[in-house]
């Protein structure tokens, strides 16, 4: 049985002509996809932004003042936004991860279309790569600058040491970035790991906030190990600049000297919050030798980088894992 | 019966019936596929078989085109069959075969002999092809 | 050039075998139907294909070497997978803008041309076309980015019967138009004999049959016979398939090369393509399988009476 080509001849035009697959093009394809969502992203940000722009003028030239309560006080302003700030920025990178990342490629597997796009001549990796980084950029500009615009918001308003507060140092523009980055590739692994996209959310959730939880409150200030210093009274802020506190004293009871638990010192016992309250004279009447422990201001920018770089790092090895689970899977 | 018999059988039909006529073009394989749905190699080879019989010719480039007529059959040779298979039909009713049973009988038969007779000619056909190309080349030498 | 080729291919999904021990070699220029019941690994066999599975044991190269998945084999086999899923919310010409972004090669203006024939305007949403308009939509595309193959997924399943048609007659007429082969799987026996020149059965995740259709035609016969003891001599002629219907027997035998002379008492006749595949999937132990090195050559194995 003769094939049919030969017997009915080569009616084919000529081949059209092969090029290698191009960045934009995939990358136009990964926006197509995906820009709705992106565009409800952008504006959300767009609109906390200008909140934050407009509150700032109107805040700044009060400086400290806002504090003080009166007739034409703009406590009020600085209060809710403020509070809605700190609760709303740091949702940011949980929000990219869950409506962008999870969704990435577990929806594309769910719904069957990754079998379209895989068996295409670009093939899966240059896909995934086309999808991802482009979408993380974008959000590490975005992250980039909502940390600058809040840190000029948040400079003139509060005393010099904000930026070190548990709640606050992921906000400040270098770890915001790692953070959006972070939550942005979690929920795209997770995504790939579990292929469908609501699982994927809820995982990304249990894997998120337990390790923002543990970042804010131990993690951090195991950068690098700490200072201490005997105090007169709890209330200590040593240096100038960013100076990051904690309130830890010790006592044991009556005698000359008592010690704080900080790394590698006999052990005391923490002050409790009551205790903290009492004037350097208190204790001075109850023998008690209130320790301090505490990490220079000078360190800020180091702890930044510190942070940055490993929540930028992990954040490129969940890509990497990603890329090599993709490869790997059955579609 | 396979398709590709049917297809040539359609052909016949539409000669005998004066719908094509010498020099018409039959329909390219592309045009045939796409309104029957049929295998292409089928059409293929149901104009080769075409060809065979001596009813069609391809020519590249053109298309297939129809070559030849169906053999008319004349009247009185057409009578003589006649009284032919009357005598038969008398032969088998005196036999006590009833008309069920003898037309079941004249299909079965038919049947073979076409089968036969199909498979004779595009034996034929490989062998004459055969035989003009090597024809062919003695005259271009 | 074989354009499918395998030698002890499996695949295992947990604990269940989707495919196993299959070895085959399906030459190009063919219209071949995959042919088994739901179940039998027609998926399986066509994913790993198309490079989108990995085959737990075994072998498997497409277009003469190739492995399945390689960036020279996703240029050029098209694929379509089963129920054709596209991007279900991009209008039909950015769905094709898409694809062609997707792929190396694109004829673009054959694709737009097509849709503009079979009535599919380029501003709908893939959502909204019926299901025999994204089945045309879904080949389309596959063949606009000029494969020398085309592999689908069951593509008339969920198709009403003048879709059916008309998609089959578009897979006709790219057959004849391009030189392409076609790999189709099906599970509606029907309609195949029109359509196949090569036949693959599956069955249990087993090869069963593979090979022309004329040739599997031609070594078959259908011998219908007087029911009860069957003196049929199992030496020369082996059984596919018996079937006692009342004091008739119907047996799909299968002879050699040889015209073998039909038993004393018993009619033959020869099979269609529907007895032939209905017979082999109901004995499933019977097997006709060329070696795997040459497509057509006929190699029977024995096969239990």
């Amino acid at each position: 049985m003769t094939a049919v080509a030969t017997s009915a001849g080569r009616g084919r035009p000529a081949k059209t002509p092969t090029r290698s697959v191009r960045w934009r093009r995939l990358t136009w394809v990964a926006w197509r996809q995906h820009r709705a969502t992106l565009m409800v992203f952008v504006i959300l940000v767009g609109l906390t932004a200008i909140a934050i722009a407009l509150t700032g003028f109107v805040l700044h030239p009060a400086g400290s003042r806002v504090y003080s309560a009166g007739p034409h006080s703009l406590w009020p302003i600085y209060d809710v936004t403020d509070t809605s700030l700190r609760l709303a920025l740091p949702l940011m990178p949980m929000l990219a991860g869950l409506f962008l990342g999870a969704p990435l490629i577990a929806r594309e597997i769910e719904t069957g279309t990754a079998r379209f796009a895989w068996a295409q001549g670009a093939g899966r990796t240059r896909w995934l790569i086309a999808t991802v980084v482009p979408a993380a950029a974008l959000l590490a500009v975005i992250a980039l600058g909502l940390g600058l615009e809040f840190r000029w918001w948040m400079t003139p308003l509060l005393p010099s040491d904000w930026a070190w507060r548990p709640d606050l140092f992921s906000l400040n523009p270098l770890p915001f970035i790692g953070w959006t980055l972070l939550g942005f590739s979690l929920a795209v692994f997770l995504g790939a790991a579990i292929r469908r996209t609501v699982p994927a959310m809820a995982a990304m959730l249990a894997c998120y906030l337990p390790l923002m939880y543990l970042v804010a409150t131990t993690w951090r200030r195991a950068y690098l190990p700490p200072l201490h210093r005997a105090a007169a009274q709890p209330t200590f802020t040593p240096g100038g600049g960013y100076g990051y506190t904690t309130y830890w004293g010790n006592l044991r009871g009556p005698g000359p000297d008592i010690l704080s638990t900080a790394l590698g010192w006999p052990s005391g016992r923490l002050l409790t919050r009551s205790e903290l309250r009492h004037s350097a004279a208190w204790f001075r009447l109850h023998h008690i030798q209130v320790w301090v422990t505490y990490q220079p201001g000078g360190r800020f920018l180091l702890f930044q980088y510190i942070e940055f770089g490993w929540l930028v790092a992990l954040s490129a090895i969940l890509i990497g894992m990603t890329v090599v689970l993709i490869r790997r899977r059955a579609a | 019966m396979p398709t590709y018999l049917q297809l040539v059988h359609q052909v016949e039909q539409s000669l005998r019936l004066g719908y094509l006529k010498e020099g018409d073009r039959l329909p390219t394989v592309k045009e045939t596929v796409e309104a029957l749905a049929i295998n292409p190699n089928t059409v293929l080879k149901a104009y080769r078989e075409l060809d065979n019989k001596g009813l069609a010719t391809g020519r590249p480039g053109q298309g297939t085109f129809i070559a030849g007529t169906l053999r008319r059959v004349g009247l009185t040779e057409q009578s003589e069959l006649r009284k032919g298979l009357m005598s038969w039909l008398r032969t088998a009713d005196d036999a006590g075969l009833d008309f069920e049973w003898i037309e079941a009988l004249f299909a079965a038969s038919m049947r073979d002999f076409r089968e036969r007779r199909d498979v004779a000619s595009a034996r034929r056909g490989a062998a004459r092809r055969a035989d003009h190309g090597s024809k062919q080349t003695r005259g271009v030498a | 050039m074989n354009i499918i080729e395998s030698c002890g291919l499996g695949r295992r999904f947990g604990r269940t075998w989707a495919l196993r021990d299959c070895s085959m070699a399906i030459p190009a220029g063919h219209v071949v139907a995959l042919v088994g019941p739901n179940g039998a690994g027609k998926t399986t066999l066509l994913n790993l294909a198309a490079g989108l599975l990995q085959p737990t044991s075994g072998r498997l190269t497409v277009l003469a070497g190739e492995q399945p998945g390689s960036a020279q084999a996703r240029n050029r086999i098209g694929f379509v997978a089963q129920d054709a899923k596209l991007y279900a919310h991009l209008p039909v010409g950015d769905m094709l803008r898409v694809a062609r972004n997707l792929n190396q090669t694109w004829d673009g203006d054959r694709a737009r041309a097509r849709l503009a024939d079979l009535g599919i305007p380029l501003d709908r949403k893939v959502r909204q076309l019926s299901g025999g308009q994204r089945a045309q939509l879904a080949l389309t595309i596959a063949v606009a980015k000029r494969p020398e193959v085309l592999i689908l997924d069951e593509p008339l399943a969920a198709l009403d019967p003048l879709a059916r048609h008309d998609l089959m007659s578009s897979l006709m007429a790219a057959v004849v138009e391009d030189g392409l082969s076609l790999v189709f799987s099906s599970h509606v026996v029907s309609e195949l004999e029109r359509i196949a020149d090569y036949l693959v059965v599956l069955n249990n995740g087993r090869l069963q049959l593979a090979g022309e259709v004329e040739h599997l035609l031609a070594r078959h016969k259908i011998l219908t016979g007087p029911g009860g003891e069957m003196f049929v001599d199992s030496q020369r002629i082996a059984i596919v398939h018996a079937q006692q219907a009342g004091a008739q027997a119907h047996l799909l035998v299968r002879t050699s090369a040889a015209e073998d002379p039909v038993p004393h008492g018993w009619q033959s006749q020869s099979a269609s393509l529907e007895e032939l595949v209905l017979g082999y999937l109901r004995d499933p132990g019977a097997r006709m399988l060329p070696g795997p090195a040459v497509a057509t050559a006929g190699g029977a194995r024995a096969v239990t009476p």
